[in-house]
């Protein structure tokens, strides 16, 4: 396949301002405003990010405290990985096979634990503002990345929180699909022995009767409605959709590598998504919130499930060369209390929380930032969810610091105040 | 108006004063900055101005570089306890340019926020000349009453090109003083007005707000800036020829003419039917219907068929789906108590139905949401009988929910326990809040609101409106309950036939509330209503607040509900969003959202009269055909705007056009049209796929973001290709149709006036016909057609 890259240029600048509605002065005056904007590196093509919604115990999981008191430490015990001197919990075996290509960033923090507001926040990189809904990084990747055409830019699996397009406007909205699907869902294909010329047929006496609406053409629904219309039409001509959701298709070995878990059919669903030219794939997991009964709940479901499909996931996108242009990032909206509760659970603590990245350019085998001894606070690389979003952008070739435009009229940043961690990158 | 008439004349007579005192006589003449700097009036405005006290710089929990002020400014006196700090030497008194306060903004010293602006700026003179004051503190004497825009509307033409407006803050103790130079000045639209600091230039033709923010104040100035190209020059006639219907088309005529934009002609007979169909009852007109209006000759057959459509059940039917968005009817409470979702949702939605269909007075149906307790005042007995016969219903849905729909007050919208049995009265007041004043305080839960007058205690007092609120059992019916069982053991004891005593969870009101505290004072706030005087703490204190809400000369409740009408009908609030209303966020037709609140409060509430007010006018009968100056407008109702199907309507519309149904919802006793299905959830794997793809609301939040109908990837996809389409349209009304053996022509019109609800013009109808000549398979032909049909943009939207 064909890969273009973009180096960021005031040409590219200037069309991603008219792409927005930028008058020329306007824009001008943001490019006076905005940081320098010169990429060195490749940027990444795409992202694929696995959602664990409820906020994980990223203590248990990343960033384990063993010397800490029973009551901090928990159950699990740290194990060694392939990055020497680095050790993460003992129930993610195959990750630790794998950190030698990934990033561990041990000093995420803000200051919201509530799911909803804090979702919002890293899945944005905005403080959350009942004025405004802020767009998800999928639907801003959606928006100012080129498009492959024949698939949708940006899909999700399971509804994860604050995926949507915000301001953007729903034509840069999530293709969302059920992450328990068991079947190709309707909807998404014509079947794999369409009539195609049947098909063609009925499109073409379609536009035919389309015509006569353009007199309402100058509607902002009108005319959004007919570039879906083209879009649509190439996507089921392609059935790239439903090739990359039918893992039937793909080998045992391959299936068994990712697990029979939904999270595990779904990554590997996301792998091939992104193969066919999706630009970003939300996989969302649910059942993070452990409130009651953590340590139970992670051994035996959630960490076997995360480990297993995680780690097939970066593998097979580094086997197949695409692990340099895809993002994987793993995380949720907060991390937990190092403070085991009453109930063997732990609560919701934003002020420290750990995630992993791999590929995209990022370090392989490095570990960013740190918490004190008992995983309290940050002490060292702190980041904010609006410097995790500013860095994936970076990554991707889109400036954070770019303007873009609120229904309202609003100008807008696409990230306000993050900051691009250029330690993380290779 | 007056007031800020008097304050205009106030500001031009005193044209380049800054202070000016309302109390004294003749004011008195000052150089600027005023006579004495301020710190509430002049330094810690020009702290929020300069964006120091944002939540990524001093605002921050923590502060930035050991200095730390409140967030946008809410506390002034830490804030001056901060600066003041002896510690801290950002104040030197002996020699004012030392100090921090003015080196560290004008990056005169390490400054981790960079440059915000020059020493010797307004900003920089106003800080040091504070400081060589002697950099005091008058507690209070920055107090606002109110922030305006003087002038607050303004036409920038070629012959004007900009204008500096004057930002006046009437405080407290009643003066008044210019603040423009403490403000910070925002454009909603740069394409149309462009700001340099505190002037506003003419950018391109259209209308926007400017909106000044004074120390998180915000005040709006209206920039009308028309349209100059010659097309207006023909546009003088079609004004001339325009015939006003009602009050909204002066209105809305009046600026079109000041903005130099044309209206749309009237629309015609076929346009207003489908049209008019689709937005009060949510389904297409059938064909025979539309022959039989374009025939009738009646002059007044727009206004009938209104009325007809406003009293058909399915208009009642679609505002209780309204209104079931409104106010979250699918939210339980993160901890499910009795209620099944089915039963609950089909209950809510049965109860505004009723109202709706009875035409029940709006301010009426509020206070019986508002003011809802489960016994309604009965004994528990009799209460106890009643849940007894609904449990009895309860295999019959309908009957279950209709049984509802008999009470006077809907108590479910209370019943929403987070954990056990505890309310989260702080999202309810947030949602009474949202659905009924179109405010929305979340911010304000936490901090001050960033742009807007709300404050933490204005949020926890209205909060406190509703911490009586209470679900499980009163006392009263505790020891009520106790009784009973008692009965029942005596009775079983005495081997009599004894009935079970249903489960009982009630709303009530206790006596007992828990009060939140002020959020600096640490004493129990008075429950008061949003910017209105506290209310008696005893009694039920939500009717103390009904009367308040729906209290005529409450403004915000008509006006709330006039805009969510005016959005349902035209696709776009007066406000925009519905449910932000806020100084920051002015309407665009002020006087038309007055008018509209003031008609409808004269009518008593009456919902119908309004909708048909807004329905009759000639603003919402013009074609959605653009002329050429109005079609990139989208806030000044110059033509009808083009409105996605909501979701249900589309399900509607693919069954009448195909003459073939989705099937029934779970437990329904007979299939129902979509648009009055009562539950989120169907249980019918067709509908429910078709309502998530084309994004029927989830009815949880409040918020009106989930009022999202435009169109996506997904639902065109579906479209083209869900395979039941179709089948549907193959084996569905279209065999019977054939089976009459139509002509080709008539075969053609019948399609297009079942899909399209129009008559094919020449080309199409020729189209048509080429394609039925081209085959001997009738059926298939036929079915390519509908299929086509149905898959235009003219088909998944109204128009």
């Amino acid at each position: 396949m064909q890969r273009k890259q973009s180096t960021y240029t005031r040409r590219n600048f200037l069309q991603v301002g008219s792409m927005l509605g930028l008058s020329l002065p306007m824009l001008l005056r943001a490019k006076a405003t905005a940081a320098p904007t010169v990429m060195n590196n490749v940027p990444a093509r795409n992202m694929i990010l696995v959602w664990l919604g409820g906020g994980p115990a990223t203590i248990d999981m990343w960033d384990p405290k063993p010397d800490a008191p029973d009551a901090i430490r928990g159950e699990f015990a740290p194990t060694s990985t392939s990055v020497s001197g680095l050790q993460i919990c003992e129930h993610l075996p195959e990750m630790a096979q794998v950190t030698h290509k990934c990033t561990l960033i041990r000093s995420l923090q803000h200051s919201i634990p509530a799911h909803g507001p804090g979702s919002q926040y890293v899945m944005t990189g905005h403080v959350p503002s009942a004025a405004l809904e802020y767009p998800s990084l999928g639907s801003v990747t959606a928006r100012m990345l080129e498009p492959v055409g024949g698939v949708p830019p940006y899909v999700t699996f399971g509804n994860p929180p604050s995926s949507g397009a915000g301001y953007l406007g729903s034509a840069w909205s999530a293709f969302e699909l059920d992450a328990t699907m068991r079947e190709i869902p309707r909807g998404v294909s014509l079947g794999a022995d369409a009539d195609m010329a049947a098909f063609d047929k009925r499109v073409k006496l379609r536009n035919v009767f389309d015509r006569r609406f353009d007199t309402r053409n100058a509607d902002r629904i009108a005319r959004g409605l007919d570039a879906f219309q083209q879009q649509a039409v190439d996507v089921l001509r392609r059935d790239s959709v439903r090739r990359a959701l039918d893992i039937e298709s793909a080998s045992d070995e391959e299936k068994k590598s990712y697990g029979a878990s939904n999270l595990g059919m779904n990554s590997l669903r996301a792998r091939r998504l992104v193969e066919s030219g999706v630009r970003y794939v939300t996989v969302g997991m649910e059942g993070w919130d452990t409130h009651v009964n953590n340590f139970n709940t992670l051994r035996n479901t959630l960490l076997p499930r995360l480990d297993k499909a995680l780690a097939a996931l970066i593998v097979d996108l580094d086997c197949r060369g695409m692990l340099d242009e895809t993002i994987v990032c793993c995380c949720g909206e907060f991390g937990r209390t190092p403070q085991i509760n009453g109930t063997a659970g732990r609560d919701h603590w934003s002020s420290a929380m750990s995630l992993l990245v791999a590929g995209g350019g990022f370090k392989a085998g490095f570990v960013h930032g740190a918490t004190d001894k008992f995983g309290n606070a940050v002490i060292e690389g702190a980041m904010s969810p609006a410097d995790l979003a500013a860095t994936f952008l970076w990554r991707l070739g889109i400036d954070p610091a770019a303007i873009t435009r609120t229904p309202s009229g609003r100008t807008m940043p696409i990230i306000r105040d993050g900051i691009v961690v250029s330690e993380l990158f290779a | 108006m007056g007031r800020i008439a008097r304050l205009l004349v106030f500001a031009s007579c005193f044209a380049g004063l800054t202070t000016v005192r309302a109390a004294g006589p003749s004011p008195t003449r000052l150089d600027w900055p005023a006579e004495h700097v301020d710190f509430e009036r002049h330094v810690a405005p020009l702290l929020s101005r300069y964006g120091c006290n944002v939540g990524s710089c001093h605002g921050s929990a923590e502060g930035k570089g050991g200095f730390k002020l409140s967030l946008f400014g809410f506390d002034m006196t830490a804030d001056y306890a901060a600066i003041t700090d002896v510690n801290g030497s950002r104040i030197d008194l002996s020699e004012p340019d030392l100090s921090l306060l003015l080196l560290k903004p004008a990056l005169q010293t390490d400054h981790g926020g960079g440059k915000r602006f020059s020493e010797d700026s307004v900003a920089g003179r106003t800080i040091r000349r504070w400081i060589a004051e002697g950099a005091e503190h008058r507690p209070g004497s920055g107090t606002l009453r109110s922030v305006e825009c003087v002038p607050n509307r303004t036409i920038l033409s070629p012959d004007k090109l900009e204008i500096r407006p004057k930002v006046i803050a009437t405080f407290a103790d009643g003066t008044h003083e210019d603040v423009t130079e403490y403000c910070e000045f925002r454009s909603q639209d740069e394409t149309v007005a462009s700001l340099d600091e505190a002037v506003i230039r003419r950018a391109g033709p259209g209308d926007t707000h400017v909106i000044a923010v004074y120390r998180g104040y915000p005040a709006g100035m209206a920039v009308l800036s028309p349209n100059t190209d010659e097309a207006t020059a023909d546009g003088t006639s079609l004004f001339a020829q325009y015939r006003a219907n009602n009050q909204i088309d002066h209105l809305i005529v009046q600026k079109l003419q000041i903005l130099g934009i044309e209206p749309s002609p009237l629309a015609d007979d076929v346009e207003f039917l489908r049209r008019v169909s689709l937005a009060a009852i949510g389904q297409l007109p059938a064909p025979a219907e539309i022959r039989q209006f374009v025939a009738d000759t009646d002059q007044d057959k727009w206004a009938r068929k209104i009325d007809t459509l406003l009293s058909h059940p399915l208009h009642a039917a679609l505002w209780a789906t309204r209104m079931c968005e409104i106010t979250g009817s699918r939210d339980l409470g993160s901890a499910r108590m009795r209620d099944s979702d089915n039963q609950r949702e089909w209950s809510w939605h049965a109860w505004f139905r009723k109202r709706f269909a009875d035409n029940v007075p709006y301010d009426e149906m509020v206070r019986d949401i508002l003011c809802a307790t489960t016994l309604e005042g009965r004994e528990f007995s009799d209460y106890v009988d009643c849940a007894a016969q609904a449990d009895e219903l309860s295999d019959d849905i309908d009957a279950l929910s209709e049984h509802y729909a008999e009470r006077r007050t809907l108590d479910l919208f209370w019943r929403r326990p987070k954990v056990n049995e505890d309310l989260d009265v702080e999202e309810l007041a947030e949602r009474v809040s949202a659905a009924f004043l179109g405010v929305r305080i979340e911010c304000a839960k936490c901090h001050k609101h960033p742009f807007d007058r709300w404050t933490q205690d204005d949020h926890r007092s209205l909060t406190n409106v509703f911490t009586q609120v209470k679900l499980g059992l009163s006392p009263r019916s505790r020891s009520a309950m106790v009784d009973l069982l008692k009965d029942q053991r005596e009775a079983r004891r005495k081997g009599l036939p004894t009935e079970t005593i249903p489960a009982v969870q009630e709303v009530f009101i206790s006596t007992s509330p828990h009060d939140k505290l002020g959020a600096s004072s640490q004493t129990k706030l008075a429950p008061r209503p949003l910017g209105a005087q506290p209310i008696p703490r005893q009694g039920d204190r939500r009717e103390a607040f009904a009367v308040w809400l729906t209290d005529t000369a409450n403004p915000m409740f008509a006006r709330n509900f006039v805009n969510r009408v005016w959005q349902w009908y035209f696709g776009r609030g007066l406000v925009e969003p519905v449910d932000a209303f806020s100084a920051a966020n002015p309407p665009s037709h002020p006087k038309l959202l007055d008018t509209l609140a003031d008609e409808f409060i004269r009518s008593g509430f009456d919902v119908r009269r309004l909708e048909r007010m807004i329905l009759t006018s000639r603003t919402w009968q013009q074609s959605s055909i653009s002329t050429k100056t109005n079609a990139s407008d989208e806030r000044n109702f110059a033509r009808a705007y083009v409105i996605p199907l909501r979701a249900e309507s589309l399900v509607d519309a693919v069954q009448s056009a195909t003459g073939s149904s989705f099937g029934k919802v779970e437990l329904a006793r007979q299939e129902l049209p979509a648009v009055a299905i009562p539950v989120g959830r169907t249980g019918n794997p067709q509908l429910d796929t078709w309502f998530s793809a084309f994004q029927r609301p989830e009815r949880k939040l409040t918020c009106d973001c989930e009022q999202n109908f435009e169109p996506t990837l997904r639902q065109t996809m579906l479209l083209l290709s869900d395979p039941d389409m179709l089948a549907r349209i193959r084996e569905g009304s279209l065999v019977d149709m054939l089976a009459q053996d139509p002509s080709n022509e008539e075969l053609v019109e019948e399609l297009f006036l079942r899909s399209l609800s129009r008559w094919p013009d020449k080309r199409e109808c020729l189209e048509a016909m080429n394609v039925l000549d081209s085959t001997g398979d009738r059926l298939a032909a036929a079915a390519d057609l509908l299929w086509s049909l149905m898959n235009t943009r003219e088909f998944v939207t109204n128009h």
